[in-house]
């Protein structure tokens, strides 16, 4: 009795102990870096004037509250995490479904897909850049080369924010596959045999047997694209730096160009309002998933 | 035998290697030869002092390491790593340390090392435009006192490079001088005389109206030719484009830039002449037009899909056999004006140069460096060959001068200087106004907004920012 | 053995793969095409290959060096920030704290920023400390950037964990630290993986922080590259070029880690 409550009473205690290390951290570099950035919110600052910095309360809030533009990358940034997460979500469903045999030849392709992964965003942005370009680029000479139209990809302000998201999703649907990959390769050989011997096949056997099965795994891809999708800046910011007009001007890269503007005051205020409207996103996915999860537990148990 | 017969050899072969089709590797060795040659004549040369001008010396007991931030690639790293082994000779105890950084973020960067008041960049060659605001916060050094030591190469300079680029403050003759501007540029007119010729026409087009007849006439979707090509993409690229049109209307960023002034004047009729008058153009344009930097516009340019430019920086990319499919098909020349009574030749005009930080341990060979980047041929002639072999392009009029007949550009960038306006008002917040102005510009070309709504939303933005800048009292 | 049905689909399967990688072949044939060859009017498939790209990557965009300065930076910053993660994750997902959750979900909070926010703080901080340029200051932004979302996924695997294993080791009288090494460990494997392989693609790819942090000694691949578009010409050739070399090192230790992976995840499918 004693040496279990010892036990408990030290549990806490060595909890913190080990979480500690990394509050630590946390504090010095994200918790002060915030503050810091949080004082800049009310506050004209001026990277081309440091001399003018003077505190205005609310105006940086007021005025990009205002905005349309604010208001356009709000509302671009949430289209661009559904459309892009859920197709990424559902090709690399696909993709895995596709690669999870045990033949030789696909343990080789499922090194080779995962390639673009790892491929810096800045290059393969450039790179993305010179296929898509809608005259000599080698996109549209394919296309016509199997008498498709050409399209003016990220040059027109109908198609831009489409083709960004092509460079996304071939980019990361690679990601996902790998992940849910793993998930599917854990299934134990019993259960399919199981599924096999019911005569469980195709739609039934994904939806009944490999899904519950990989849940986890799928919710934790899900997450970690969600998040990454809103953060989006890098492919963005060097296909179209926002454009044409606002077209493809997601948050990250409007935040980066009021910075390169020498507008800091703005951009910390821009930040804040982001951190909310992302947090308010991910808290209601993560209610909603994990309300989800429970769901599906029982399901599995029953 | 004189110095640019080398160069203009060397050039030479390396347009011919280029037509015959031959590996770079292979032409590479050809200009080794040819190089090799030339300093065997330069060996020559130098024992009977040929290369070396009046303001040539030595100095080996200075010593010391400069550290220099720069903007990646053509016409400012490399230039400066060009001229390098020359100085090594001169100064061989002081070590040079360039430290290039990506162009597409220089201005940021740039201020933050400038702002850091860190000793550990000696000189930063930066844009000129952004001098104002380093100068702000005292990053700058005054460079006077050095200068005066040697007036002979002080005037020479001050003869030589354009006053447009000159920086001083406060901006004239008699201002103080804070850096070194040895590179220069403008907006040029970029043109193919081959297809214009085949079209009939055979003059430049002095205004905007008959540019306009030029872009139709070479338009030619069908064949993947358009007549038209900018650098519109969102921020400063488009903004310099209508502040570059807007001057040629006779038009000004502020009503008086001076004290009682600094306020906006885009919203009146030579903004909305200019802003109309690039929408017509825009009917002709290549389709990368609207997220079109100057790469992608010299990408177009150079491999014939976009045919006319009419207001473009100037690079000697499109006149470069490696790169470009017309070299020498393309011209250069003034960027057309308006056809209203105030309109005139004002094309936009910029530069980098160099400073040496106020932080800097290290100033006096800071300085000797600085000097020997802009020298040119007062001090040795094989400053300005390896300037210019290595993509420089110099603001000093001698040198345009020189080279004109292997960087044809030149002769455009000597035509417009005397005439050119600054692509920015020189104040601190220039780059600030600049992405204002760019982004109300391309919300008018992508048809977000009315050509009224964006002019008066750039003199409510510009406004907004003087405001807060205390130009209003 | 194979049925005929099961040999279409894996021919289909290499198909569907190869056009899916048609972009990695566009770029390995830029990277051998001379200049004036990649900037043409129309697609060019057949040239004389030339290795000068390779050679300017490596000679004027020291290449190496960035990819060795890339490489000690992430490896340094992924295995810290695993390793604190997974102490953290454990206390917040293994053991009794008031406020585990909110405390989680705080933290997860911070990595929602726009990166440039925090880069100027950062720049600012680090110049303070003297950490500019540096492989130590680049390592300690990526751990405490990527700490975040790493105690974050490894908590979610961790608590995934069935509880009843690691009661009857208690029972047995394992310690803490036996707990840990002989069956959390070996137990969260799939989910140490997943999280190191996502906390290395985001550093290896990073391009915000190193940019304002480095200068020359630290400069990573991604600053490299974006050397290549300077203000007047983009180099793709030269761009091709370390996107190529950059990706043979890269197979290899997906290879190596993937197999690992899927080990890790089947150990954990035990459950």
């Amino acid at each position: 009795m004693t040496h279990k409550s010892i036990l408990r009473l030290s549990e806490g205690r060595i909890a913190l102990f080990l979480v500690l290390p990394t509050l630590i951290i946390l504090i010095g570099l994200a918790i002060f870096p915030l503050g810091w950035a949080g004082a800049l919110a009310f506050r004209v600052e001026n990277l081309f004037r440091p001399d003018i910095g003077k505190w205005v309360g609310f105006r940086n809030f007021k005025y990009l509250l205002t905005e349309d533009t604010f208001w356009k990358s709000i509302r671009l940034t949430l289209v661009w995490c559904v459309c892009v997460v859920s197709i990424q979500m559902a090709l690399g469903f696909l993709f895995a479904m596709m690669l999870d045999t045990r033949a030789r030849i696909v343990g080789v392709l499922r090194t080779l897909i995962v390639i673009p992964v790892f491929i810096s965003p800045i290059a393969m942005g450039l790179t993305w850049q010179f296929m898509f370009e809608p005259v000599t680029g080698v996109i549209n000479y394919c296309l016509e080369l199997l008498g498709l139209p050409g399209g003016t990809w990220h040059t027109s302000t109908d198609t831009a924010l489409m083709a960004v998201m092509i460079a996304d999703i071939w980019q990361w649907t690679p990601f996902v596959t790998l992940i849910l990959l793993a998930g599917m390769q854990g299934i134990s050989p019993e259960v399919i045999e199981a599924a096999r011997l019911d005569k469980v096949r195709g739609w039934k056997y994904i939806t009944k047997i490999v899904i519950p099965l990989i849940w986890p795994v799928v919710m934790v891809v899900l997450l970690l694209r969600l998040v990454d999708s809103i953060r989006i800046f890098d492919l963005v910011y060097i296909i179209t730096r926002g454009g044409p007009g606002t077209a493809t001007l997601v948050a990250s890269v409007y935040d980066f160009t009021i910075f390169q503007a020498g507008r800091i005051g703005v951009m910390a205020a821009y930040g804040f309002l982001i951190l909310i409207v992302i947090n308010l996103v991910v808290i209601l996915f993560l209610r909603l998933l994990y309300r989800q999860e429970k769901e599906a537990r029982i399901v599995q148990k029953a | 035998m004189s110095g640019w017969d080398d160069l203009y050899k060397r050039t030479m072969a390396e347009s011919k290697a280029m037509k015959e089709k031959i590996s770079r590797r292979q032409m590479m060795k050809i200009m080794a030869a040819t190089a090799t040659t030339a300093t065997v004549g330069m060996g020559s040369r130098i024992a009977s002092a040929d290369t070396k001008g009046p303001g040539w010396y030595t100095d080996d007991k200075m010593k010391g390491k400069v550290t220099m931030f720069v903007s990646a690639g053509q016409r400012w790293e490399l230039p400066a790593r060009g001229v390098l082994p020359l100085f090594n000779e001169r100064f061989p105890n002081i070590e040079v340390d360039i430290q290039a950084g990506p162009h597409g973020e220089m201005v940021t960067k740039s201020m933050m090392l400038a702002t850091s008041k860190s000793s550990a960049m000696d000189v930063l060659y930066t844009d000129f435009g952004q001098w104002p605001a380093f100068h702000a916060v005292n990053a700058m050094e005054d460079l006077e006192p050095f200068a005066s030591k040697d007036p002979g190469w002080y005037d020479d300079y001050n003869k030589d490079t354009p006053t447009g680029v000159q920086y001083r403050v406060p901006a004239n003759a008699d201002g103080t001088l804070y850096g070194l501007t040895g590179d220069g540029n403008a907006k040029l007119h970029f043109y193919r005389q081959d297809l214009m010729h085949a079209a009939g026409i055979h003059k430049v087009p002095e205004t905007w109206e008959e540019a306009l007849e030029v872009a139709e006439a070479l338009h030619n979707p069908d064949k993947d030719q358009y007549g038209f090509i900018t650098t519109a993409r969102r921020g400063g690229f488009a903004g310099w484009v209508f502040w570059g049109m807007l001057a040629s209307y006779g038009g000004e960023w502020f009503d008086k830039q001076a004290e009682g002034g600094w306020h906006p004047t885009f919203n009146n009729d030579k903004g909305y002449k200019a802003l109309e008058t690039l929408m017509k153009l825009m009917k002709f344009r290549h389709p990368v037009t609207l997220n079109a930097t100057d790469n992608e516009c010299n990408t177009a340019l150079a491999n014939g899909s976009a045919v006319y430019a009419p207001i473009q920086w100037g690079t000697a990319v499109l006149q470069n056999p490696e790169f470009s499919k017309f070299p020498n098909d393309i011209g250069t020349d003034l960027v057309p004006r308006g056809e209203t009574a105030e309109s005139a030749h004002r094309p936009l005009m910029g530069g980098l140069g160099q400073y040496v930080s106020a932080y800097s341990e290290n100033k006096e060979a800071a300085w000797e460096w600085i000097k020997h980047l802009n020298s040119g041929d007062y001090t040795d002639s094989r400053i300005s060959d390896a300037y210019i072999e290595h993509t420089g392009q110099p603001a000093r009029i001698s040198m345009l001068n020189k080279y004109e007949n292997i960087r044809p550009h030149f002769a455009g960038l000597k035509k417009s200087f005397p005439v050119a306006v600054s692509f920015v008002p020189l104040i601190p917040e220039a780059f600030t106004l600049s992405d204002i102005i760019g982004n109300e510009v391309t919300s008018v070309i992508t048809g977000e907004k009315s050509i009224d709504d964006a002019l008066k939303a750039m003199d409510k933005g510009v406004e907004g920012v003087m405001m807060d800048s205390g130009y209003y009292g | 053995m194979r049925s005929p049905i099961r040999k279409a689909m894996d021919i289909f399967v290499v198909f569907i793969v190869a056009i899916y990688l048609a972009p990695i072949y566009w770029i390995s044939l830029t990277s051998v095409k001379p200049m004036n060859e990649i900037n043409s009017k129309e697609p060019v498939w057949f040239f004389e290959p030339t290795m000068e790209h390779y050679v300017e990557a490596f000679e004027r965009f020291e290449f190496g060096k960035a990819l060795l300065n890339s490489s000690i930076i992430v490896f340094s910053a992924t295995i810290i920030t695993m390793i604190l993660a997974l102490i953290a994750a454990y206390a917040l997902a293994r053991m009794k704290l008031r406020g585990a959750d909110v405390l989680s979900l705080f933290i997860l909070s911070l990595r929602f920023m726009p990166g440039v926010v925090i880069a100027m703080p950062y720049y600012l901080m680090f110049l303070k400390v003297g950490l500019i340029d540096s492989h130590i200051g680049m390592i300690i932004v990526y751990v405490g950037y990527g700490l975040p979302f790493a105690v974050w996924i490894m908590r979610g695997f961790l608590i995934d964990l069935p509880k009843d294993i690691e009661e009857a080791a208690r029972l047995d009288g394992l310690g803490w630290m036996s707990i840990i090494r002989r069956i959390v460990l070996p137990l969260s494997g799939p989910g140490i993986a997943v999280t190191a392989i996502f906390t290395f693609v985001f550093n290896w790819n990073e391009y915000l922080f190193a940019l304002y942090l480095t200068q020359a000694n630290a400069v990573t691949l991604p600053i490299q590259i974006a050397k290549m578009v300077d203000a007047y010409t983009v180099l793709w050739g030269t761009i091709s070029a370390s996107v190529v070399m950059q990706l043979v090192p890269m197979i290899v230790v997906v290879f190596l880690l993937q197999r690992h992976m899927i080990r890790g995840l089947a150990l954990g499918a035990v459950k």
